[in-house]
């Protein structure tokens, strides 16, 4: 099942923090990774992440800095803040107790997996 | 049909939506990156380059929504504001370097007045080291010369004891001078201000039997006192 969707809201805040919370990313390299990790279920467009990016560097929540990549090209990397990985672990509670409720929703409290 | 000049056509159009314009050359090399790699990737699995732009350029979405999303994140009125706010740092930095360095010209160039008597001339000179703090203004007097002319002449420099405060002493004006007869003298007299300002100060008429030199200041309730012994070179030398 391919969930069709552009990459805006607050899981693609989470999905970007967290690759990001790894290591330094340029966004091509974002895009491979969230393709590879989730077998391709998110098709969004592309040009999305961009928006997504600019938006987490207006907040602080990443910083940038052009860098030579592995194909010598100039790239624009993103590296989480301080204050980036703060926001990054407030977000992945708020969405365990999101997923964890709506799994109460559609299983009743049986089929409850919480970590 | 699709040519690299379709990666520019769909680029310029995203960026024609930036209206904060600093920003617009930045967002266009971060997304023509991303398609040219996409391409490569596609090329690589056996697409033809017109194929793998198309289906690159396609895979990046509505150049307008694109376009319109990514203005959201590029505020104008900040983006001016940072650049004015930017701009004005480093212009304020410059003009602070600037100032600094003219200062340290002119303290070194006005160099010493009193070095240009000749030397037949003089009567006597005095080479004192005398100093006065008012608030934090350190008053510091060099030289008195003596020449045959009837000419006596005052060299003293001003300074802050802390850099930090820039007070506004100027003290071209010593305040009083006299001599042991209480005769007043003014003159005239010459400055730069700098980190070290320079003074210099020329009495016509000097009593050439006056063997008192005494500077009083009192103003703005501040005062100090210089007392010279004159004609007793050796004193001071």
């Amino acid at each position: 099942m391919k969930i069709d969707k552009n990459l805006i809201g607050g899981s693609a805040i989470l999905l970007v923090l967290t690759l990001l919370n790894e290591k330094d990313m340029y966004g091509y390299q974002i895009i491979k990774e969230i393709e590879e990790r989730s077998d391709s279920t998110f098709q969004f467009k592309e040009g999305s992440l961009y928006p997504v990016l600019h938006k987490l560097k207006n907040n602080g929540y990443v910083k940038s800095y052009t860098a030579k990549g592995d194909t010598g090209k100039n790239r624009k990397y993103y590296q989480i803040t301080l204050v980036g990985q703060k926001h990054l672990k407030a977000q992945e509670e708020q969405w365990k107790l999101f997923s964890v409720s709506v799994n109460k929703v559609l299983g009743g409290s049986a089929h409850v997996y919480a970590q | 049909m699709s040519m690299p000049n379709d990666k520019d056509k769909y680029l310029k159009k995203v960026i024609k939506y930036i209206k904060f314009p600093f920003d617009r050359k930045e967002i266009y090399e971060e997304l023509n990156n991303h398609i040219d790699d996409r391409i490569n990737e596609l090329y690589k699995d056996g697409l033809s380059i017109e194929m793998a732009t198309n289906k690159s350029i396609e895979m990046m979405g509505d150049a307008k929504k694109v376009g319109l999303e990514l203005n959201k994140m590029h505020n104008p009125f900040l983006g001016w504001i940072w650049k004015i706010s930017d701009f004005g740092v480093k212009f304020f930095g410059v003009i602070v370097c600037l100032i600094f360095i003219l200062n340290i010209i002119t303290s070194i160039d006005l160099g010493n007045p009193i070095k240009d008597i000749p030397k037949e001339d003089i009567i006597y000179h005095l080479k004192v080291n005398e100093k006065a703090k008012i608030d934090s203004r350190v008053i510091n007097i060099k030289d008195i010369l003596y020449d045959n002319k009837g000419i006596l002449h005052i060299r003293y420099i001003t300074y802050n004891s802390n850099l930090l405060v820039n007070n506004a002493w100027n003290f071209s004006n010593l305040g009083d001078i006299t001599d042991e007869f209480g005769k007043k003298y003014y003159g005239g007299s010459s400055s730069s201000s700098g980190i070290i300002s320079h003074h210099y100060i020329q009495l016509d008429g000097f009593n050439p039997n006056s063997s008192k030199l005494n500077i009083v200041y009192n103003q703005y309730n501040r005062q100090f006192e210089f007392h010279f012994d004159l004609q007793e070179g050796a004193k001071y030398e």
